[in-house]
């Protein structure tokens, strides 16, 4: 069955399910609560409420030699307890690959007093996610969420959330199926404690078989006024298959916190935990860094901030992590320095120190923006870095010039220059016009120019972005 | 065949919401959501509109350092309209990599706007971000009725203006 007709059917149930709910039961299904909870008195047909965006968008890659015109609708729709969420669209954030146009989402959700009822694509999170942690991050063309049913039910102190869902990764190649289940429970208003249990179906292909595995886990938090701590440990069980070996994990985290500071620290350990339904944390403000497997290393990280009214703010982030199985280690240390508000200047000054696989590297950036002109808003921005890696000492620029008149027309320039060549070029220059309807109905924008290469992230997730240059011409309407 | 199919399926919809439109009222409106604040509580678009006029939603992730600028900037906003029945929400936009680190980070500043928390990017996707930092100024009708993506020093003039025009003398 594919997962485009298990949605569908999953749809169809749920919305069977309250259709029928619906006529016997009218005013339970669509009457808005009031404050107290209660539904009010008396009900007529709810209002759709609507929003939703429309992107169309040209691209002319000169380097890949690909020229591509992609869509996306999105619709967010609402109507008395429910909502829903669809999206169609060949949208790819790559200018060297396309894709076909499909129905990438389409979510539907039931909101009870105590009760809320999701069929469709959905996320889902249990405590820090080392047991499960299913997102999208569009940017970056990341996708784990999952498709199916899930159920969250909230008793007083609390909450159960249960879910049955498969995943995707190719219509042929690869087809995962999850079952899983969190209990939380709020102690008073300081403690929360909660337990895990995720059962996969992890279709390997077809050499490989199936692989079933079960994840457990407990996690909790405890909040006081001036500190904070939270931890998570889970289980790795895999089933008889000697191929495959046990694992476990465990991550833990504390912060205080005063008027103008803050200190924050953690440590991980995380044995044979790979899932692809769980992305474990780590302490990183750069994951782009290092090959470091988050799914089999250990580490620890602080967070320092001081953020003294006249002085500005004062960010210090260290973050070290192990291989398990002897790879190279990760160290990374970064200081950031935003100056106080200067009238129309602002400065950050930021120093990196990272040692990788790729040895040493220590950037200092400083970065200078300067607004010229109050009715024009125009703008200068310098970001300056000096490397000292395996390649030696070098250095990098970039410099950007904006001119903005009444939030509705702007350009931007920005130029790029890296004194060492990879592999051949060392600027990178492009210029950026947008256009936004006063009302902000719809916007217009047209990049030309090349922009570098580089390792892009999101939320820890990173992917390889390649090399652009030609023009890409968006238009966004929003309604 | 299959993406015919799914074409398809958009227009019908898309004709089933038109045609439904004289029978049931339909009104572009902002999505209604329900998030977690950092101390647990959870917070309700519809229920906070019920006791102010605007309410100004700003999506946000740690890192994102025109994100920090701009909150430095709006801090002051809420105290200065406040009495007119204006509240900001911060919306953090960090999955659990990074969503521990956003507790401390704010409360280590003495910023006085409630921060809500959306780890699986949800109500960003519902919101059609694309790009942090995206304000929204919603009204008591839940319409929204100013938008703007990215921040840029002297874009606070545009801001204020927005948030006077739409709150009640």
């Amino acid at each position: 069955m594919s997962a485009l007709k298990h949605t569908f059917i999953c749809i169809f149930c749920v919305s069977f399910v309250f259709m029928c709910t619906a006529l016997a039961f009218p005013q339970t299904v669509f009457a808005e609560e009031s404050d107290d909870g209660e539904a009010d008195e008396g009900w007529t047909f709810p209002v759709l409420y609507y929003s939703g965006s429309n992107k169309m968008q040209y691209t002319n890659d000169h380097i890949s030699d690909t020229s591509k015109f992609e869509n996306e609708l999105a619709v967010d729709l609402s109507w008395g307890k429910f909502d829903g969420y669809f999206r169609i669209s060949n949208d790819l954030s790559f200018p060297s690959e396309k894709k076909s146009i499909e129905l990438e989402k389409v979510t539907i959700r039931w909101h009870g007093p105590s009760i809320t009822v999701t069929g469709g694509d959905f996320s889902a999170l249990f405590g820090q996610g080392l047991a499960l942690n299913c997102f999208e991050a569009q940017a970056i063309d990341f996708d784990n969420e999952l498709t199916g049913g899930k159920l969250d039910i909230e008793v007083g102190p609390a909450l159960l959330t249960i879910l049955k869902g498969d995943f995707k990764t190719d219509e042929v190649v690869k087809k995962d199926e999850i079952e899983a289940a969190h209990l939380g429970f709020n102690i008073g208003s300081v403690a929360n404690i909660g337990g895990s249990y995720v059962s996969v179906k992890d279709d390997r292909g077809e050499f490989m078989g199936t692989q079933e595995y079960t994840i457990t886990g407990v996690d909790g938090t405890l909040d006081f006024k001036q500190a904070n701590i939270t931890g998570e440990y889970v289980e790795y069980n895999q089933d008889d298959d000697e191929a495959y070996e046990d694992g476990s994990g465990w991550i833990v985290s504390a912060a205080i916190y005063g008027r103008e500071w803050s200190l924050y620290g953690g440590m991980y350990d995380y044995k044979h935990i790979a899932s692809q339904f769980a992305v474990p944390a780590t302490f990183k403000e750069h994951p782009e860094h290092g090959g470091a497997d988050g799914n089999d290393e250990e580490g620890y990280g602080i967070k320092a901030t001081w953020s003294p009214e006249a002085l500005g703010s004062f960010d210090f982030n260290y973050a070290q992590a192990n291989i398990q199985d002897g790879g190279f280690p990760y160290t990374e240390a970064v200081f950031m320095w935003t100056a106080p508000q200067m009238g129309k200047d602002s400065i950050i000054v930021e120093g990196r120190h990272f040692y990788d696989i790729l040895g040493k590297e220590n950037n200092a950036i400083v970065e200078w923006q300067r607004t010229l002109n109050s009715d024009y808003l125009s703008s200068v921005a310098v970001e300056y870095t000096l490397i000292n890696d395996i390649f030696g000492i070098h250095r990098e620029y970039t410099v950007g010039l904006g001119i903005d008149y009444n939030q509705q027309f702007s350009v931007d320039y920005e130029h790029e220059f890296a004194a060492f060549k990879i592999p051949q070029k060392n600027r990178w220059d492009k210029v950026v016009l947008k256009y936004t309807d006063p009302e902000q109905k719809y916007d217009v924008r047209l990049l030309f120019g090349s922009q570098r290469a580089g390792i892009q992230c999101l939320g820890g997730i990173c992917q390889q972005v390649p090399e652009f240059k030609g023009y890409e011409l968006t238009f966004n309407l929003y309604f | 065949m299959k993406q015919i199919k799914v074409v398809l399926l958009a227009a019908v919809m898309f004709l089933a919401l038109a045609a439904l439109h004289p029978i049931i009222a339909a009104d572009a409106s902002a999505p209604n959501f329900t998030l977690k604040d950092m101390d647990g509580n959870k917070v309700k678009l519809s229920k906070v509109l019920e006791d102010h006029e605007l309410v100004m939603i700003d999506f946000w992730f740690l890192g994102c350092k025109p994100c920090v600028e701009y909150m430095e900037y709006f801090d002051g906003l809420e105290e200065k309209f406040g009495e007119r029945g204006f509240k900001i929400f911060a919306i953090n936009t960090d999955s659990s990599q990074k969503a521990g680190k956003a507790k401390p980070f704010i409360r280590g500043r003495k910023w006085a706007f409630t921060v809500l928390l959306d780890p699986t990017g949800e109500v960003r996707k519902r919101y059609q971000v694309k790009a942090e930092p995206t304000t929204f100024l919603i009204n008591k009708d839940r319409k929204i009725v100013y938008r703007h993506q990215g921040y840029k020093k002297g874009v606070e003039k545009e801001v204020e203006k927005a948030i006077d025009e739409n709150l009640p003398e």
